[in-house]
């Protein structure tokens, strides 16, 4: 008998349709008991908070599938006429972290391994997740204890950072709407300000000469992350424009050094233990 | 009839003969063409600015040697008597510079293309040479040409830059000596030092590296970012100060920090 990957789409809030999952859940079988309880990830494509990224969805997935993860690609609220104003993507994305952790033995998974992989505006929801968790509105609006749907880790690639002097403009203006020009508005979604020793360690890597997101977003998240003594790792490849995903040819990736980073954050999150409990102290 | 490289020790300048380049040039032969002419790499050990780290010079040269780099190691000026070192590391790091472009042929080097790298203390070396290349006492006092002393591009392997981050007062208490001045501070903070004249650079360093903060390296990138100037830079999870290839020969082993030395010959080789 064959045992194949199942793949289905999950609804995540009774009232927010265009937010969903869709899952990717490695068949079981007798000769591969690593299917039975695998470790999970998050991801979450890019698309300014305006629109989403495929090459930043499957491809991501099934490299992260063929790793030996169960992978979710979160599908959230975004475009003309959408409601995307903070904090409801921070809302949404808390949703599909702990719909993976309610259905653990459904979808295979083990839940003190969730790690959230985002890209772009993706990575500044994945680091949200990471830095913001805490949250008591959204603990009481999901009915969630307090760490729930806190990452085990981030994967950040290229991403959305920071509301200020760096920031890039589409991404911010799109999650704050009429807020956009509001500094404390801005303060309250630049995450570098709010990394403390409770972030989710974090792998994140950028290209240089990215020429929409700067890279400074990634070396502010990094300083703030080493000054918290929360663990990283971060590389910055020299060469690549923005929005490389998986960094291989077949997603449109001429510099061959960049698709390094995928087998780097697999060896990574080998490395990450879970806090001991599911609230971190 | 073998072709070896030969290694040569070369006093740099007359008043100091303790400050000395040992060069690594890989042996020329007609069924050899590539080693005619390589490019070059200068190498600044790191030791505190106390003395020159064995780990960090010839097991250095012989990886860019077997990468297809002719590679010079400097034996830089140490251990002031309270007085202060500086300049006389960027002197004798510029000497380096004009002594390998003056002997080009002879080296089998193409002038052109003389990268350096540093460790620690001369992670700092590196990274003045990369912003404070261009300096007029210097020219007079060498006899060079502006530019000549500017390198290709540096490598930066767990560097000390800047003095306003704790984490590692003690090279900078011998650099400068008695002098407490502000100004001499952050003449010598080369994160306050990049300009559009700025080498372009390759930063490596660990987080968990417990001599020297990875902020020193966080803050020069940040700068060259902000200016414009290109670079790559890894930051690996784990390990401690000093670790060099990170391999056996130097009796280190820590996750992934060997990449750095394949991925800066790769960064090199694209100039």
């Amino acid at each position: 008998m064959i045992t194949d990957t199942k793949s289905f789409q999950i609804p995540l809030l009774a009232d927010r349709p265009l937010a969903y999952l869709i899952a990717y859940v490695a068949g079981k079988s007798a000769e591969m008991p690593h299917n039975e309880k695998r470790k999970a990830m998050l991801i979450i494509p890019g698309g300014a908070y305006w629109m989403q990224s495929d090459a930043e969805a499957d491809p991501v997935a099934h490299t992260f599938l063929a790793a030996g993860y169960n992978t979710f690609i979160l599908r959230y609220s975004v475009g003309r006429g959408v409601d995307s104003r903070w904090p409801w993507p921070l809302v949404e994305a808390s949703a599909a972290v702990k719909y993976i952790r309610d259905h653990a033995d459904e979808l295979c998974i083990d839940p003190d391994y969730v790690f959230v992989s985002g890209f772009s505006a993706g990575g500044h929801l994945a680091a949200a997740l990471g830095t913001l968790w805490d949250n008591d509105e959204i603990e009481q609006m999901l009915g969630m204890e307090k760490g729930y749907n806190r990452p085990t880790g981030t994967i950040l690639s290229y991403p959305v950072i920071s509301g200020l002097t760096y920031a890039h403009r589409g991404s911010i203006n799109n999650i704050l709407r009429a807020d956009r020009d509001d500094e404390e508005a801005r303060r309250s979604v630049s995450l570098e300000l709010h990394v403390t020793e409770k972030t989710a360690p974090a792998f994140l890597w950028a290209t240089r000469t990215d020429e929409a997101v700067p890279v400074q977003n990634t070396l502010l998240y990094a300083k703030a992350l080493a000054d918290a003594g929360v663990p990283f790792e971060m590389h910055i490849y020299p060469r690549g424009p923005h929005a490389l995903s998986i960094g291989k040819a077949y997603v449109g990736c001429p510099y061959p050094e960049v698709a390094a980073w995928t087998a780097d954050a697999i060896r990574w999150m080998e490395s990450i233990r879970p806090n001991a409990t599911k609230n971190p102290v | 009839m073998f072709t070896h490289h030969t290694t040569k020790v070369i006093p740099l300048l007359s008043d100091k003969p303790h400050v000395t380049l040992t060069a690594y040039v890989a042996g020329t032969d007609r069924t050899l063409p590539f080693n005619e002419r390589r490019r070059a790499i200068l190498i600044l050990p790191g030791g505190g600015y106390a003395g020159c780290a064995p780990i960090e010079s010839e097991p250095i040269a012989h990886h860019f040697l077997a990468a297809g780099f002719n590679a010079f190691v400097l034996e830089y000026t140490t251990a002031a008597t309270g007085d202060p070192l500086w300049p006389s590391p960027l002197v004798d790091a510029s000497a380096a510079m004009k002594y390998i472009r003056d002997h080009a042929d002879e080296l089998h080097v193409d002038p052109a293309y003389v990268f350096a790298i540093g460790f620690s203390a001369g992670g700092h070396l590196a990274s003045a040479l990369a912003t404070l290349w261009d300096n007029d006492e210097i020219e007079a006092l060498l006899g060079m040409e502006k530019g000549y002393n500017r390198p290709t591009g540096v490598i930066l392997s767990y560097p000390v830059t800047s003095l306003a981050i704790h984490g590692h007062t003690r090279s900078f208490a011998k650099i400068l000596g008695s002098d407490k001045r502000k100004e001499s501070q952050d003449a010598v903070s080369t994160e306050l030092q990049v300009s559009e004249k700025t080498a372009p650079a390759f930063i490596w360093h660990t987080r968990t590296d417990d001599g020297v903060s990875v902020r020193h390296s966080l803050v020069f990138a940040r700068a060259l970012a902000d200016h414009g100037i290109p670079f790559e830079m890894h930051i690996y999870p784990e390990g401690p100060h000093g670790i060099s290839l990170n391999n056996d020969i130097v009796g280190r082993s820590y996750p992934a920090a060997d990449a750095w030395a394949h991925d800066c010959v790769r960064w090199m080789k694209s100039f």
